[in-house]
């Protein structure tokens, strides 16, 4: 079993929940798109949280994970994202940065939410050109994560695994595994998580995202709003025991919505009990 | 269909510029009338929702309470393309809504737009004209006050930071 640590996404607005699961955790994941802010014309990150998170960093480890690069648009993944990521990449130390496998705008237009794409070989060369280019430009290790499907997938070339491993074999990006996504496929869509995870290329998964949901009109969604469930943790736990994943950091999704609807105590303790089976 | 072809169909769909019948490719066709397009459909706007009420609260509070809260939001998704930025979303909700038929919610979305301009730090001064009282639109909107009614009147609303509480009401006579 590697070594894993424990992480938790934080937007610079709850300093005192992040005083409290301060000692459970290795790692802090931040979204550029989330702490950024608009002046009119653009969107940046504002200094003050530039130097929290330096203040942050000789402490906690630091990744990047974004939702707005829309990586999968037909006409082009997000300038504006980049523009964000290069302000924190000449300023902060981050071990690596990381975006979903999907894309939030066509044409220009937002979609409001985040889809998958046809798993198909004009899909595979674009994306792959895409990592390629935004390795080159960062030289740092960026990783790519499996998204929730809430329509099904359109006719696909190659099975979901197949397309995660083939994209990394050519281009040598890693994955963030959400386990909490592959368990809301597999109640939507009956997705074969065992088959998933036998197939995927486990020595590329440096990352997993925990998490929990709602079940909406017989939808399990990827709400990010509760304490994590039994059967997460087991399938978690199964995974970073198989032999050949190289998986660093368990990162417990929650947004900011969730905090007063659970309250700083009870996510506390859900860190601190995170830590205790997986750091 | 090639990549562009699927994403520009689910775009049409969630945009409500197709539906299923528009559609040769029978996936489309089915995707457009299942439920978890509906669901999808759903979340899309729920989330636009919340984003606006966040930022735009008084407007917000004005629609809810005009019962047309939903409506607003959903054709906001439908017409306008927005950036996925909150800040961004909420100044150009409250911009699409400047010009809109019913003049009180004109008046609100401009006041509540230029307020957020000088609470960022803009130094111009916003002029907003209104028929109605302005004091019985902020009572009407906090207060549970009765509707506020079209005054025979015309109202200057001056929003600016270097005024106490950054705004004026003046008389137009």
């Amino acid at each position: 079993m590697q070594n894993t640590f424990l992480g938790a996404t934080y937007e610079f607005k709850n300093p005192s929940l992040l005083e409290k699961i301060y000692p459970y955790i290795n790692y802090l994941e931040i979204t550029p798109d989330s702490i950024s802010t608009f002046d009119g014309k653009r969107s940046y990150i504002p200094n003050e949280i530039i130097d929290e998170i330096k203040a942050l960093s000789a402490d906690k480890k630091i990744v990047v994970h974004g939702v707005g690069l829309s990586i999968g648009s037909f006409d082009g993944y997000s300038e504006e994202y980049l523009n964000l990521l290069d302000s924190l990449y000449d300023k902060i130390d981050f071990e690596w940065h990381s975006e979903h496998l999907g894309y939030t705008k066509v044409s220009g237009e937002s979609l409001g939410t985040m889809l998958s794409l046809p798993r198909t070989n004009e899909t595979l060369d674009m994306i792959c050109e895409r990592v390629n280019e935004i390795m080159k430009r960062y030289n740092k290790e960026f990783l790519l994560e499996n998204i929730i499907r809430i329509v099904p997938d359109y006719k696909s070339d190659f099975r979901e695994a197949e397309f995660m491993n083939k994209i990394s074999e050519s281009t040598g990006c890693g994955f963030i595994l959400d386990v909490y996504n592959l368990e809301c496929d597999n109640y939507n869509h009956g997705f074969d998580i065992e088959g998933y995870i036998d197939e995927l290329d486990l020595s590329k998964v440096k990352e997993i995202h925990i998490a929990n949901g709602s079940i909406e009109d017989g939808f399990m969604l990827d709400a990010h709003c509760g304490t994590v469930m039994d059967s997460t943790i087991e399938l978690t736990k199964k995974i970073i025991n198989l032999p050949g994943n190289c998986v660093k950091l368990i990162n417990y999704e929650l947004l900011d919505e969730a905090i007063p609807l659970l309250g700083e105590d009870v996510i506390a303790e859900e860190y601190k009990r995170l830590n205790g089976i997986f750091n | 269909m090639n990549l562009k072809e699927i994403q520009t169909g689910y775009l049409d769909l969630l945009k409500g510029r197709r539906n299923s019948l528009d559609f040769k490719d029978e996936y489309f066709r089915e995707v457009a009338e299942s439920k978890n397009f509906r669901v999808l459909n759903d979340i899309v706007i729920y989330w636009r929702a919340h984003g606006i009420r966040e930022y735009c609260a008084i407007t917000s509070e004005l629609l809810i309470k005009l019962d047309k809260f939903q409506e607003k939001v959903e054709s906001f998704y439908r017409d306008i393309n927005f950036s996925g930025y909150i800040e961004e979303l909420g100044k150009t909700f409250l911009q699409y809504l400047s010009d809109d038929d019913d003049k009180l919610i004109s008046f609100v979305s401009r006041f509540e737009l230029a307020l957020i301009n000088v609470n960022l730090g803009s130094d111009k001064e916003y002029s907003i004209e209104s028929d109605f009282e302005p004091d019985d639109i902020f009572r009407f909107i906090l207060d549970n006050g009765k509707y506020p009614e079209q005054s025979i009147k015309k109202f200057l609303v001056i929003v600016s930071e270097r005024l106490e509480n950054f705004y004026t009401v003046e008389v137009k006579e």
